[in-house]
């Protein structure tokens, strides 16, 4: 059994190449770039679901819904950022939104912190970080499953159910400080009270509806966010003190740039979680010269780790080489 | 003991800086004009202070976003619980003092 405190002792981090005076203006914060963002989600979310329930008796309700979805699942990296508490300079925003967007992704706002933590702190080290989403050797079905939420969604369910029931997850467990298990257990709660309300107004309306707007859509609009997860560290190397080989950044297009906050700029993130996810493009542009090339597109990316994550099943030692610019050295 | 750490200009104003006194290391803040200094490694993992974010006296730690109070010491936020340990600051001419030793 890997302990942490063992590989902290060893850490020893990449850090590129960045002046104070340049990173501290990197780190300023505002509430505007993240009010104006979540209205914009809010508003995207709020029209689609509108114009779904016009259309629930026409076959338009299939892509409008499915659209819906997406959007929906750009509650992940809403959570996230707020989670590292970047998107409000007013620390209570960033706090209310992410039990809120917490609660559209089934995330458990308490273990999730932790868990995340952890994940920062030990990123890809194999038997430490707790968000690894492909074990080695991997398991192709689970995979798969995942591009719509079906297995760590279904997790996600029975967690939340545990710990509503005052039961700790063998995970939370691991890295949870059990001072902190009455606030989690409570947070449960509430999220499986929301989760109930939306059932039970499903079985009183006879109606799927409500399960269309709620929970469901992080499910069946996982697709794009699964993809986006993935290239973040599937594939990659493991166990070293280096973001730039195994974490991976993308591009992607402008609406999924927005939807999930410029987290395709995950190698940048990773150097410096602080940064706030609208300064993010312009750290991508001042690092570019010491960072591997991001994959091009999520198809670029895809079509690099699915072929891996087959071949780490016979071969769990392989991973994709990150070519670091020689700038960099 | 009153140990000289940096000059004053050294600290711009709602800025933080590590230094290394003795092998022990401060993170010295200057709050618009006024000057504080705490241990600078984070209780929760010893990440680097002197590299975080400060706004409003309040230091975030660079990696998991743990807060403390400047003047205080105080921890603020999870996944940190353990308080900075504080050190008393004084200005003579252009040079900074810490207490390396009072807490």
């Amino acid at each position: 059994m890997v302990k942490p405190e063992d590989v902290l002792a060893i850490e020893e981090w990449y850090s590129p190449s960045i002046t104070k005076a340049e990173m501290k203006q990197f780190l300023k914060r505002d509430n505007w770039h993240g009010l104006l963002n979540f209205a914009l989600w809010f508003g995207l979310l709020g029209g689609l679901g509108y114009l779904g329930y016009l259309l629930i008796d026409t076959w338009w309700a299939i892509p409008v819904f499915f659209l819906y979805g997406v959007v929906y699942a750009g509650s992940n990296g809403r959570h996230h950022e707020c989670g590292h508490g970047t998107v409000f300079k007013t620390a209570w925003l960033n706090d209310v939104f992410y039990y809120f967007f917490g609660i559209l992704e089934v995330a458990d706002a308490v273990a999730a912190r932790a868990s995340h933590a952890r994940h920062h702190s030990y990123t890809a080290w194999r038997g430490i970080d707790p968000e690894l989403l492909v074990m080695r050797p991997p398991k192709f079905s689970q995979f798969l499953l995942d591009f719509f939420f079906l297995r760590s969604g279904t997790k996600a369910l029975i967690t939340m159910v545990r710990h509503s029931f005052g039961i700790v997850s063998p995970k939370a467990r691991d890295f949870v400080d059990p001072e902190d298990y009455p606030g989690m257990f409570w947070r449960a709660r509430l999220n499986l009270a929301v989760w109930l309300v939306a059932i039970g107004l499903a079985l009183y309306l006879h109606s799927w509806l409500p399960l269309l707007y709620f929970g469901l859509p992080r499910f069946y609009g996982g697709f794009f966010l699964w993809c986006f997860v993935v290239l973040q560290h599937v594939g990659l190397s493991e166990n070293v003190w280096d973001h730039r080989q195994n974490t991976g950044s993308v591009r992607v297009n402008p609406f999924l740039s927005f939807l999930f906050m410029h987290m395709e700029n995950h190698v940048e993130h990773h150097l410096f979680p602080l940064v706030p996810f609208h300064q993010l493009p312009k750290l991508r542009k001042k690092l570019k010269g010491q960072l591997p090339a991001p994959y091009s597109s999520l198809w670029d990316g895809m079509r690099r780790v699915i072929p891996m994550v087959m071949k780490q099943r016979k071969h769990p030692e392989l991973f994709i080489d990150r070519m670091i610019p020689f700038e960099a050295d | 003991m009153w140990t000289r750490v940096c000059s004053v200009g050294d600290v711009e104003e709602d800025d933080v800086c590590r230094f290394e006194v003795g092998g022990l290391p401060l993170a010295v803040y200057n709050l618009a004009g006024k000057f504080y200094a705490t241990t600078a490694l984070c209780t929760h993992e010893q990440a680097d202070l002197g590299s975080g974010y400060l706004c409003d006296g309040i230091i975030e730690c660079p990696k998991h976003n743990a807060r403390f109070d400047v003047a205080t010491g105080k921890c603020l936020r999870r996944p940190a619980k353990v308080d900075l340990k504080t050190y008393a600051v004084k200005v003579e001419g252009d040079s900074l003092f810490v207490d390396v030793e009072a807490s």
